[in-house]
């Protein structure tokens, strides 16, 4: 080959390939298979479409419903929006799905304004681990592939919104009637620095579960059973109590020891709400963006979980365990541990899971009761509680975000989100859901609603996951008494401004 | 024969045979925790709940047997799963054992600078876990995705990108595997071969690939395994987990939100066994020969 | 192939296809320089050639909008390289030219040259992409795609004339260039998806990464993530914790059981060893999660628990959570039995491979089994020993799937955290999942600075390069 012929080589290969570039860059026709509710005339814009398939499912009126595929040109703009969603299957699906369905009612409403866009929605939905699930985003967001719409926990909104991978709401809000509806109080948990976030799209209350059998074989009458939940949310009946009641079952054998109150294994949002419980604040009040650490709060914790479990055999000093597996099935049945803190969609788990041939659901109600998470005497003498709502983001590389907020309001409404809360065993976020009938026939679903009045949230923060581990460090090492409570407040303190530096007040 | 004699006979074969006995009975010793184990997941998967060995039903007497936790056999998705587990494990055996082979021969028969330093680096690289690297790896792929034409084949969050990590973080494993089965192959072939002015590929391809069928074997096993059980890299490095494979499945199935019951875990991990033991099965003749031998091999 | 020695031609300057190679850097140069250009003269559009120029959207942030859809390198800050590695390279293919110091080499050096600001170029479209992306634009580029084109074309086709032409000059060089022809898939794989990677991540330890800041440009923070790992105050335990669990696991499981599996499997039946060893390949190929739970079914408190149940059948009263009373003992345990079965599978190879003559020989000569393994069998298993334990080694320290999920580390405070599951915590598992990628990555940077001594150590002490076999081309 001579140096010519390989010049020659060269340009037909460089001409190829801008060629190749050109081509490829050239308008596509971009075929969508479109559902569209159409009332038939069949005369109808032949002239444009390439070709009709015609699924024609003749109701009782002279509706038809056709799938046209349509050549995408000027007057109707079809927009792609993304949605990622974690749900269990298939109780929880509800959270992508209810998106699915507020399709139709988001393109009837831009058709309605005259807008010619339209949405298209893809759902990914799976059933990820949290911390998987979250790495995913955040690397999508650096790749500029994020999806539209994420729906995730809360409190996530502290490293997102810092991040920059949120698209900033506050002042959208106020344009979709839905949102009046949601109860007031969810927004809370998606705001940062004075801005919303996200919309809440569920939320769950963490009760104080009870088992009546052992109860009844400690030696309460059936009156005193029946009244503990208002004791309870009166102030009335306190952690304290529970603990001595727990003491009292285990020093009677009514219970093993160490099976007199159980929380769950593994580090969660609930241990918060001890915290809360003693008194304690996590938000600085002056406004600035960094936690607080309040070390009587936290000793009063650390001391009442250091007698539960190294002293008074009440709680396992390795309950901790990280063994779920476990957890659920021993606590199912309500036959061995006295007092579970658990989560509202436990519920819809232990009776599916472990108690169908006992009895379902019915043997719950038979034989288990709920309250909120009693007063703390040393702390707030409040009772308490504390949900985690899932909120809807939009990405701030969302080109729609206001198609996409759209969207998320079309299903904020009653009928969709009642479907999922009561699928779910989730409650309600909107405020007309308590007297939605089908929302109030779901019988622990209106039951468990009265809780959110005791309700505390976790903190947006980007740095409370570092305070978690640390406070969470902190109730293992109690538990285990590897430390004593006094040990466990310094050595959480140290450990948090080490990995806090100034982003952390010790009160 | 005098008695002494025929009762020293009879002693030794005693001994013999006992001395034949003690392997067999150390080694079941040593599987019985195991037997015992996998017992109890193989009763757990038919039994509603299990106390001990024992398969109890809801009034503590022994029985509550069920097929409910197998029920996952009719789901679709599950088979999905299963075709894109085996499409990865599949993809992983013949990835890795191409590029060891090839980077194993030349490791074992060529001289060229910076062979040993290779061969060093390598088994210094496993020290780096997939989860360490994840992402400097997820920095790495997104340089790759932003280069037209390449990115959208190799880049983040495209299958190309999760193999070629995938086969890529194995590879030390394999290379330095395959350079052990070279070394112990006979030079007279090959060098005959090339005498008669073969070129090296054909002789590698033609001549050495047959002779290392159960070296490459041995690796697939290996390979095999990793590639059925991945879950880590090819669910981060896609969006959406694209690649739904049967760990992706089992995860759903345990942790703090799952609604499942651990009996449906078991279940599905026993499902997700099956076809790496008969993989094993098969390939376990091979297996033995993954260290070639000699004095001084090089495996 | 001509196994004669030819005459060295010692005319370098003659090298066949040198003229391309120049042309090719200068091309490389060139488009490097007007690259930087294009978007000013409306080449990177986000439609077709030159007529949908207009389809492109423009949005504000870190891309600087610019008439008729120029939005590329603008924003980014390495953009600069681009035209500075094109002139670079004329300069380079000038000086060469002029003084005529042309070697063998420089085909490759003119193929790197050539292709350098290709490349750069390449990284910028993907940066810029990514930056529009960000902030909702959408751009095609054309000039990317054709500079794609064009770099692979130059390098492929650059990249062979140099090496025919210096092939033909040199028939030594066949064999070289052979050799790199088989190493380079892998090479080129292992030094992107890893090397590379295992140097991001020393970079990445030096700067303040986390979820927060995932977005943002990297922030260098010197030592800061060392300094504070050194102060925490359960390096120390975490370090004793890494040690003993290492070495217990590596020699009395993933080593001392292998081998003794081994041993007794290569003494009985074929079929039975195949059998043994299929149970205890077992552990390795079970889904991590369902073979963890196994392991707390074994240690469960009564009525649950398989040890419990047999102590009961014994009339043991002694009935503890035996996970939590003994922690240190599962761990090991149920590590060992997932390790011990790839020592077994190497050793047992390595036996079966010892030739039959040599055992006969002994066998003859009236040795026992036990002789026969001390004085044969375990001197010609050096190699494999040497392997197995190196690479166990850095295995086991780097391995914290079964502990995580055994005992998280418990019970209680860091009772069984090993190193690498605290830096796997810190970078990846927080229960909110902030990931703390910097502080994790110095972690386990540290982490892998310490195999790395100690495998020096071990390749040292087993004299690795007597035992690395010579390859067999020098016989040719």
């Amino acid at each position: 080959m001579s140096k010519r012929n390989i010049l020659i080589v060269l340009f037909v290969g460089i001409l190829l390939a801008l060629i190749a570039a050109c081509s490829s860059a050239t308008p596509e026709v971009i075929t969508i298979v479109e559902t569209k509710e159409v009332e038939v005339i069949k005369t109808v814009e032949v002239e444009k479409e390439v070709k009709v398939y015609e699924t024609v499912e003749v109701e009782k009126e002279v509706k038809v419903y056709e799938t046209v595929e349509v050549e995408k040109e000027g007057s109707v703009q079809e927009v792609k929006l993304v949605a990622r969603c974690k749900a269990s299957p298939p109780y929880e699906n509800g959270r992508c799905d209810n998106l699915v369905k507020a399709v139709g009612a988001v393109n009837a409403e831009l058709a309605a304004n005259g807008d010619n866009r339209r949405v298209a929605l893809e759902a990914i939905q799976d059933d990820a681990s949290w911390g998987d699930y979250k790495t995913e985003f955040e690397l999508a967001s650096d790749a500029g592939e994020a999806p539209d719409i994420i729906v995730s926990g809360h409190e996530h909104i502290g490293d997102w919104a810092t991040a920059g991978f949120l698209y900033d709401i506050t002042n959208e809000v106020g344009k979709y009637p839905e949102f009046a509806d949601v109860i007031d109080s969810l927004w809370t948990a998606t705001k940062l620095n004075g801005s919303i976030w996200g919309v809440p799209q569920d939320a769950e209350a963490r009760p104080m579960y009870y088992s009546k059998p052992l109860l009844r074989q400690l030696g309460w009458s059936d009156e005193d059973i029946n009244n503990l939940s208002d004791r309870v949310a009166s102030g009335d009946f306190t952690f304290q109590d529970m603990l001595d009641t727990a003491a009292e079952a285990v020093a009677k054998g009514v219970v093993e020891p160490g099976d007199g109150w159980w929380h769950r294994p593994s580090n969660g949002p609930d241990f918060l709400y001890y915290y809360y419980g003693a008194g304690g604040e996590v938000v600085d009040p002056n406004g600035s963006n960094a936690l607080v650490f309040d070390k009587t709060a936290a000793l009063k914790v650390y001391s009442m979980l250091y007698d539960a479990a190294q002293v008074r055999d009440i709680i396992r000093p390795n309950k901790l365990d990280g063994d779920w597996d476990f957890h659920k099935e021993y606590t199912s049945k309500f036959d061995k541990v006295l007092f579970v803190f658990e989560g509202t969609w436990r519920w819809a788990s232990w009776h599916t899971n472990y108690l169908q041939d006992v009895g379902g659901e019915d043997y719950l109600w038979e034989n288990v009761g709920f309250a909120p998470i009693p007063a703390n005497e040393e702390g707030t003498d409040a009772p308490i509680t504390l949900t985690h709502p899932l909120v809807y983001m939009i990405s701030s590389q969302s080109k729609n975000p206001d198609l996409a907020l759209l969207l998320i309001s079309k299903a904020t409404t009653k009928e969709l989100n009642t479907d999922y809360a009561v699928a779910s065993g989730h409650l309600g976020v909107l405020k007309s859901q308590a007297d939605y009938p089908p929302y109030k026939t779901a019988k622990f679903l209106s039951a468990t609603l009265p809780l959110l009045q005791y309700t505390t949230f976790l903190p947006n923060s980007p740095y409370w996951s570092s305070y978690s581990e640390a406070y969470y460090l902190g109730i293992q090492a109690v538990e285990s008494g590897d430390l004593t409570p006094e040990e466990a407040v310094d050595v959480v303190v140290d450990q948090l401004q080490n990995e806090l530096g100034d982003n952390i007040i010790i009160q | 024969m005098t008695p002494t004699t025929f009762e020293t006979e009879q002693t030794y074969g005693l001994r013999k045979s006992l001395s034949r006995a003690i392997p067999y009975i150390l080694l079941t010793i040593s599987i019985l925790p195991i037997i015992i184990g996998y017992a109890w997941i193989f009763i757990a998967t038919f039994s509603v709940r299990t106390e001990g060995l024992i398969p109890k039903d809801a009034h503590g007497n022994i029985g509550g047997l069920t097929l409910q936790n197998w029920s996952f056999l009719h789901n679709p998705e599950v088979w999905n799963a299963t075709l894109n587990s085996f499409g990865i494990a599949v993809g992983m055996v013949v990835g890795v054992g191409f590029l060891s082979s090839l980077t194993g021969y030349a490791l074992a028969r060529m001289n060229f600078a910076g062979r040993k330093g290779f061969l060093g680096t390598t088994l210094l690289l496993h020290a780096f876990r997939p989860e360490m690297l994840l992402i400097a790896i997820f920095q790495v792929l997104l340089f790759i995705g932003g280069i037209p034409l390449i990115g959208d084949w190799v880049g983040f969050n495209t299958v190309g990108g999760v193999a070629l990590v995938m086969i890529t973080l194995d590879l030390p494993l394999g290379v330095w595997l395959m350079k052990g089965f070279f070394d112990n192959l006979s030079w007279d072939m090959e060098r005959a071969a090339l005498i008669d002015g073969a070129s090296r590929f054909r002789v590698w391809w033609e001549i050495i690939l047959p002779q290392i069928k159960p070296g490459l074997a041995a690796l697939s096993i290996f390979t095999f395994i990793t590639g059925w059980n991945a879950y880590l890299i090819p669910f981060t490095f896609t969006i959406g987990s694209k690649v739904a494979n049967l760990p992706v499945l089992l995860n759903r199935f345990s942790g703090d939100t799952s609604l499942g019951s651990w009996n449906e875990v078991a279940a599905l991990g026993l499902f997700q066994l099956v076809p790496i033991l008969v993989f094993f099965i098969f390939t376990q003749e091979a297996l033995l020969n993954i260290y070639g031998g000699g004095s001084k091999g090089g495996a | 192939m001509s196994f004669t020695k030819s005459p060295e031609d010692n005319n370098p300057v003659k090298i066949p296809g040198q003229t391309v190679n120049f042309i090719i850097a200068i091309v490389g140069g060139l488009l490097g320089i007007v690259a930087f250009f294009l978007p000013w003269i409306g080449f990177s559009s986000g439609g077709g050639l030159l007529g949908s120029l207009s389809g492109l959207k423009i949005g504000a942030g870190p891309v600087v909008a610019l008439s008729k859809g120029a939005v590329i390198f603008r924003g980014t800050p390495t953009s600069y390289l681009v035209p500075i590695a094109g002139m670079v390279t004329l300069l380079v293919v000038f000086l060469a030219y002029r003084r005529k110091i042309i070697v063998e080499k420089d085909g490759f050096w003119l193929i790197a040259l050539g292709a350098l600001p290709l490349l750069v170029l390449l990284g910028q479209f993907g940066e810029a992409q990514r930056d529009a992306a960000k902030v909702g634009v959408d751009i095609h580029y054309l000039s990317g795609l054709i500079a794609t084109f064009l770099a692979l074309l130059l390098i492929i086709l650059s990249g062979t004339l140099t090496t025919a032409a210096l092939a033909r000059q040199k028939p030594s060089f066949r064999n070289t260039l052979g050799a790199y022809g088989f190493m380079s898939p892998t090479s080129l794989l292992v030094i992107i998806f890893f090397l590379i990677p295992v140097v991001l991540l020393f970079i990445l330890s030096l700067t303040n990464l986390s979820s927060a800041n995932f977005g943002d440009p990297w922030t260098f923070i010197g030592l800061g993530n060392y300094r504070r790992m050194f102060s925490d105050k359960f390096f120390p335990k975490i370090l004793r914790n890494t040690v003993f669990y290492v070495v217990m696991t590596l020699a009395f499981f993933n080593v001392g059981l292998a081998l003794a599996l081994a041993l007794l499997t290569s003494h009985i039946n074929r079929r039975s060893s195949f059998f043994f060893r299929l149970i205890w390949l077992l552990p390795r190929i079970t889904p991590s999660v369902v073979y963890i739970v196994m392991w707390k079914r074994f240690t469960q408190v009564p009525p649950y628990g398989i040890i419990n149940q047999f102590l009961g059948w014994a009339g043991i009263q002694h009935q503890p959570y035996w996970l939590n009373e003994t922690p240190w003992l599962f761990v090991i345990l149920v590590n060992g039995f997932v390790g011990a079965s790839f020592g077994m599978i190497i050793f047992t190879s390595a036996i079966e491979a010892i030739p039959k003559d040599f055992i006969i020989a002994a066998k003859v000569d009236g040795a026992s089994s036990w002789q026969i393994i001390k004085d044969i069998t375990l001197p010609l298993l050096r190699w494999p020993l040497l392997f197995v334990t190196t690479y166990q080694t850095l295995s086991l320290l780097v391995s914290f799937e079964y502990i995580l999920l055994l005992t998280e580390g418990g019970p209680g405070l860091f009772t069984t955290e090993v190193w690498s599951l605290t830096a796997y915590k810190r970078a990846l598992f927080t229960y909110f999942g902030s990931n703390q990628w910097a502080y994790g990555a110095a972690w386990g940077f540290v982490l892998v600075v310490i195999g790395a001594i100690l495998s020096f150590i071990y390749l040292r002490v087993f004299r690795f390069d007597d035992l690395v076999q010579e390859p067999k081309i020098d016989v040719l």
